[in-house]
């Protein structure tokens, strides 16, 4: 059975593919839980930490409330986290007692450098559960992800 | 919901079966069990042995380890998954990330579904060539199975890979 899904996001690239896949579960009976990783090495040097935080607690929300939307009843809880990201997806995977761990094969950093996300690589070895890695649908593949980021951070 | 499921052996047969199970147990889903039978593995076998023409014996005897090792996952899936079901079985040769790879594409695979280790716990600790090779240029969603690993699992080592849920790292 799967009961516990958690759902890492580092955008809103995967929305629509996340949404697809949780329509095959039986979402009566599953709880879904939306984390977002501060990057502790990036954070310091690319945005103002406070800023991050606020759009990293936007994105989780946005998720969440979509995901809810799309799932009514469905519970949907959100996390934001600070560290080395793939430690911490694997920390919370661990603490929620995930059965999956669905995802994007990549974020924001690894378009167009990376067909594989470094995170989603050196997770699976980490991670105490199966883990879905979704592929963005071709017509999204480019230049969508940072305006998505930009949106959040416009709307908060 | 079309599903290529890539069994490499019978290491983690249990979990790779309650996972489609519980995921795709739908009408309109297609399930398509696939086992790669790599060429180097039967010279290989050849080399060890003398003379010539062993390599149709070799290769038979894959096949047919293969197909039975398909046929088990599929009576193993069968009673868990709604009956309308379709358990399609595929034995390829080549070489595995490669011929995964093509089977997706030319069956419209909307995931591939793979094991996340084979035999020996050294494998567990990284990611398999074939698992990388396959995440890193699949079209479609690549699910890799593990048994749950939680925490307290972790205190019990004695418990066989079989035991799927229970396994630990």
């Amino acid at each position: 059975m799967i009961t516990k899904v958690l759902i890492p996001v580092e955008d809103l690239l995967f929305d629509e593919e996340i949404r697809e896949f949780l329509v095959q579960l039986n979402t009566l009976a599953i709880k879904l839980k939306v984390l977002h990783v501060v990057d502790a090495n990036r954070a310091v040097y690319e945005w103002p930490s406070m800023e991050y935080e606020q759009n990293s607690e936007a994105l989780v929300r946005t998720v969440a409330e979509n995901l809810r939307s799309y799932f009514p009843g469905v519970e949907v809880e959100t996390a934001v986290r600070e560290g080395i990201v793939k430690d911490e997806i694997a920390r919370e995977a661990e603490a929620f007692q995930a059965d999956l761990l669905l995802m994007g094969s990549h974020g924001r950093r690894g378009l167009g450098k990376f067909l594989l996300g470094s995170t989603a690589k050196d997770l699976i070895p980490l991670s105490p559960c199966s883990v879905v890695l979704l592929r963005a649908k071709k017509s999204l593949k480019h230049g969508k992800a940072k305006n998505d980021f930009e949106n959040i951070a416009a709307t908060k | 919901m079309r599903v290529l499921v890539a069994i490499d052996d019978d290491t983690l047969i249990n979990p790779i079966v309650d996972f489609v199970a519980a995921a795709f147990s739908h009408h309109g889903t297609i399930i398509k069990l696939l086992h790669v039978i790599e060429p180097s593995q039967v010279t290989d076998t050849l080399t060890s042995m003398s003379g010539h023409g062993e390599t149709r014996k070799i290769l038979e005897e894959r096949l047919r380890s293969a197909s039975t090792l398909l046929n088990e996952v599929r009576n193993d899936m069968h009673p868990k998954m709604i009956p309308s079901v379709p358990i399609e079985i595929s034995v390829l040769l080549g070489t595995p990330h490669r011929v995964i790879l093509e089977t997706a594409e030319e069956s419209q695979s909307d995931v591939i579904v793979l094991g996340s280790h084979g035999r020996g716990d050294l494998s567990r600790l990284r990611i398999s060539s074939v698992s990388y090779a396959v995440l890193s240029h699949a079209e479609c969603a690549v699910t890799i199975v593990k048994p749950r690993q939680w925490v307290e699992d972790l205190e019990d080592s004695s418990k066989s890979k079989h035991a799927g849920a229970q396994t630990l790292v």
